[in-house]
């Protein structure tokens, strides 16, 4: 069956359909609520409640569209909500500490320094920027289709991208600049 | 890397390092939840059952508005009724034992009395 054909299922009132359609894009919808959120078991969280909402609403999907950013506009709308609650309940900006660097194989140590880099300096991106730059680049949707989740104009979402990747050259630039 | 930053296709070496980045931990445990939730999705509430949770309490408040408008007419009426002139007026009969100079008769009294059948 088609993704169309699970989603009219899903329509119909079909559980099973509907579980198809989001574990299909439950992994990368997991990395875009961990976009916005910087914390993964807020982005599981979030995944949970926005599969639920989803299902609320799924009568109101039309079938002859896609589901994927269908299903990640609530994912985002989750992460917000998540976001404006965690805003409220803490004072303080959340920013998590990069994991200690311990000893590591040669091989391995030059990613793991690489990777703590990126995420360090995706840490730093305003979250719209970082959301952009991730969907755009990491998971290659189109413009158009970040626009959509995001709810912004298509010229807003390539701002996000340019500033989003002078940031992160920026920040890898300092890597090469200072090796290990 | 070497892509202009306003480029119309993705870069894909920093979008690998972002993906490699956003790996996340444990993704088998998160689908095997995410299921689990799946398995068991409530009953989906239709469009009716939304709109019948909030017609509910407005057909029950314009059920109440009509029974106190008809309270209301109900009682204007009686009140009307109970000052009309043309409903306190005496009937036929009496009048004709109004009319009457002299202390009425049997004819009189007879003519009332089928007046006011």
């Amino acid at each position: 069956m088609t993704e169309s054909g699970w989603a009219e299922a899903a329509r119909t009132g079909d559980a099973d359909a509907y579980g198809r359609l989001v574990m299909a894009y439950a992994v990368v919808a997991r990395r875009v609520a961990y976009s916005f959120l910087r914390n993964w078991d807020e982005a599981e969280d979030v995944i949970q409640d926005a599969s639920l909402a989803g299902w609320q609403a799924i009568e109101r999907f039309d079938p002859a569209r896609s589901f994927r950013p269908w299903f990640l506009r609530i994912v985002a709308n989750a992460a917000l909500d998540q976001l404006r609650r965690r805003r409220v309940r803490d004072a303080e900006p959340l920013h998590e500490s990069l994991p200690s660097r311990g000893r590591l194989p040669d091989a391995d140590a030059g990613r793991v320094v690489l990777r703590e880099k990126i995420d360090a300096a995706m840490a730093e991106l305003p979250e719209r920027q970082r959301v952009a730059v991730m969907m755009f680049d990491g998971e290659g949707y189109s413009h158009a289709e970040v626009a959509s989740v995001l709810q912004v104009p298509e010229g807003t979402v390539r701002s996000y991208v340019f500033h989003a990747r002078r940031a992160l050259r920026k920040a890898l630039a300092t890597l090469v600049e200072e090796p290990a | 890397m070497e892509q202009m930053p306003f480029g119309n296709e993705p870069d894909r070496e920093l979008g690998s390092l972002i993906r490699d980045a956003n790996q996340g931990p444990d993704p088998d445990r998160f689908l095997a939840r995410l299921n689990g939730t799946l398995g068991t999705l409530p009953a989906r509430a239709s469009q009716w059952d939304v709109l019948a949770t909030w017609a509910r309490p407005s057909v029950v408040a314009a059920a109440a508005a009509a029974a106190f408008l008809l309270g209301v007419a109900l009682w204007q009426s009686w009140q009307r009724g109970a000052t009309d002139p043309a409903l306190v007026a005496p009937s036929v009969s009496v009048a004709i034992l109004d009319a009457a100079a002299t202390p009425p008769g049997e004819t009189q009294i007879l003519y009332a009395v089928l007046e006011g059948r």
